[in-house]
């Protein structure tokens, strides 16, 4: 188990090279100059002196192999900074990553208390009222675009909301700013939980309806598996055939999803984190990316990269956890 | 006989379909007493497995049809509650199912299912019910018992997880064990093994034992008693030594004419059973086993009328019964 952690960490760490040597390629292989980019704009025809002074700054007129190595020195020590704002990145990593956690962690409460709770409700009561309406919900949610449902809530608990006085509770102010000094970093007060509820729901949406549906599947499957009569016919209660005998095997898949997932959610929380201003990673990538602003790219990207692979290795030893008939990698 | 402890009578079982209904059992009579171990033999689709999980009540509600009766020591399990039926399960009806490595849960130990069922019927500490387990596993003779208790499933063999499904089985002292084709998924090298140990230590415990099976050389040495069904009834009814001695029905003279026998020529041909097994959306008219069958014959009522099982000790569900013995006679020299 240990070498097994330990075999994965080292080929995370090739993954990372190799998607930090993709990303810097690719950002090479643009056709704008990053210096006239960072100068002033693409097209604007900033003074040539003013990319001069860019270029040498950033040392754009190093040679790439180079640049590659300072830039791949700078991203594993957090050393580096803005082109743009010339914030240092560690101060970056540090503001926005523990509010991308937060929200992908809320998210993923979401996710699993309403994915499973609505997966299970329908499977046991399959072609039910409930059954229905929660495929049909789930269908309506999953077509509905991320930012569209963003706008959507936001103008209806921020805007609407106030104007029609509603009360207090369904009032949700359209803020720009999380606050700091979270209890135990991730438990919000009631201001930051009124900040955090509408994004974290956006967030989740679309998780949350595949978490539905693949754990009505996986349960439906389970429920009518021979071990499951087995478990009736020795006489136990319904509610331990449930819990023991059907939902703990139904969860394995849904875990797997749930804990990849989590990589996305942090990583790819562009819209929702734009159309809230919740500052976390993904937001800030997009924006530097349209800047050409490299280090940051690369700094975050790696941080987001990172994240996902060791929410990946954790799925992996919890897996094998779940499931005994899964040994990891032919170690124990 | 003794009063039995397990009396179904005129069991009908139907299926709702998208086809229509599937009549899997169409009146079974069966009896089973105290510490008797009776047999139910049948091709597949018979229904046999029909009938058993019909006792404990495991079909899926929703689409199943049932009547008759199911009697229990003279108490209705049809009509039973749900934590009456739910105290059956396993602490006075117990089963062995066919496939263990389905049967079994794979996400859980050995130890830890045997322990379920020993604490869904008795009110004793978790510590307790693992000796118990413990004790269990060593009585169907799993070797390091301590050491299997805590294996999961799949690092047991085929055979020794149909041991341990026995050894679960067995942990209530149930009054009846109903065993499945216990023996169908196992390797031909432990399936006299596994029999002959299912009944041995169903006899230790005092448990009668109803055991399904479409192997009649199996039910030979095993069995006090065999039913023979065909097409959701019984067609035949009677001790295993008059079975044997006297098939009464054409279709139990079929299967044991398609057995090899040690006491007969080896040049001796196997006669399969031509034709194929009705489908039980629309049975045939009159005895289902006609088609099939070589005595056939319209002036006797085989093609139109049903034959009810008749109420003989050795019972035999056929419009020609009698006159079975000259008529195989004739055929065969």
């Amino acid at each position: 188990m240990t070498s097994f952690v330990l075999r994965r960490l080292v080929s995370l760490a090739f993954t990372l090279l190799g998607g930090f040597t993709v990303l810097f390629v690719l950002f090479f292989a643009l056709p704008s100059d990053p210096a006239e980019v960072i100068a002033g704009g693409n097209g604007k025809n900033p003074p040539q002196s003013v990319i001069d002074n860019v270029t040498r700054k950033y040392h754009l007129d190093e040679s790439i192999p180079k640049q590659y190595v300072r830039r791949l020195w700078e991203t594993m020590t957090l050393s580096g900074e803005s082109f743009r704002t010339r914030e240092p990145l560690s101060d970056t990593v540090a503001d926005r990553l523990p509010n991308s956690l937060r929200l992908a962690i809320w998210a993923m409460a979401i996710e699993v208390t309403v994915g499973v709770g609505t997966g299970v409700l329908s499977a046991r009561r399959r072609n039910s009222l409930v059954d229905t309406a929660s495929t049909l919900g789930t269908a309506i949610v999953s077509a509905i675009p991320v930012f569209v449902l963003a706008y959507l809530l936001r103008q209806v608990t921020g805007v609407y909301a106030f104007q029609h006085q509603w009360p207090e509770w369904a009032r949700l102010p359209v803020l720009s700013e999380a606050d700091r000094g979270w209890y135990l970093g991730i438990i919000p007060n009631l201001d930051q939980l009124e900040q955090i509820i509408q994004p974290a729901l956006v967030l989740a949406s679309v998780s949350t309806v595949v978490v539905a549906r693949l754990t009505r599947t996986t349960m439906l499957e389970a429920a009518g598996s021979d071990h499951v009569r087995t478990a009736r016919a020795k006489g136990l209660k319904e509610r331990q055939v449930l819990s023991r005998h059907t939902l703990r095997n139904a969860l394995i898949p849904v875990v797997t999803f749930v804990g990849i997932d989590f990589g996305t959610l942090v990583g790819f929380a562009i819209l929702t984190e734009t159309v809230f201003g919740w500052p976390g990673l993904g937001s800030r990538v997009a924006r530097a990316a349209g800047q050409s602003d490299l280090p940051v790219v690369l700094t975050l990207s790696m941080v987001v990269m990172a994240l996902y692979g060791i929410a990946n290795l954790i799925v992996d030893v919890s897996y094998a956890k779940l499931d005994p008939r899964i040994r990891l990698g032919g170690a124990r | 006989m003794a009063a039995p402890l397990l009396e179904i009578g005129d069991l009908r079982v139907g299926f709702r379909t998208d086809d229509g209904l599937v009549q899997a059992v169409r009146g079974v009579d069966l009896a089973v007493a105290g510490g008797e171990v009776v047999a139910v033999v049948g091709e597949s689709g018979s229904g046999k497995s029909v009938t058993a999980l019909s006792v404990l009540g495991l079909h899926p509600h929703h689409r199943t049809e049932i009547g008759g009766t199911i009697s229990w020591q003279g108490e209705d399990l049809l009509a039973a509650s749900p934590e009456r039926l739910r105290q059956v399960r396993g602490g006075e009806i117990a089963m062995v199912f066919q496939d263990p490595l389905t049967a079994l849960n794979p996400v859980h130990t050995v130890g830890k299912q045997i322990i379920e069922a020993v604490r869904a019927h008795r009110d004793i500490g978790k510590a307790k019910a693992k000796e118990r387990a413990v004790e269990m596993l060593g009585l169907v003779g799993i070797p390091q018992p301590q050491r299997r208790v805590d294996m999961f499933p799949h690092e047991f063999s085929g055979g020794m997880r149909q041991r341990a499904m026995i050894a679960m089985a067995l942990s209530c002292e149930p009054r009846l064990v109903i065993a499945d084709e216990p023996t169908t998924a196992l390797d031909v090298t432990v399936q006299a093994q596994v029999l002959e140990l299912l009944v041995e230590s169903t006899h230790k415990v005092g448990s009668a034992v109803l055991l399904i099976t479409h192997d009649l050389g199996v039910v030979a040495g095993l069995a006090d008693r065999v039913a023979v069904m065909y097409a959701g009834r019984v067609v035949e009814s009677a001790t295993t030594p008059e079975l044997f001695a006297e098939p009464s029905h054409p279709y139990t003279i079929g299967l044991l004419d398609s057995l090899p026998r040690v006491d007969t020529d080896v040049d001796e041909e196997l006669r399969p059973i031509g034709g194929q097994p009705p489908s039980m959306l629309a049975p045939p008219s009159g005895c289902a086993f006609h088609p099939r069958c070589p005595y056939a014959s319209a002036e006797h009522g085989c093609m139109h009328a049903l034959p009810e099982l008749d109420d003989r000790r050795h019972a035999a569900a056929c419009w020609r019964r009698d006159e079975l013995a000259g008529l195989r006679a004739a055929v065969t020299t």
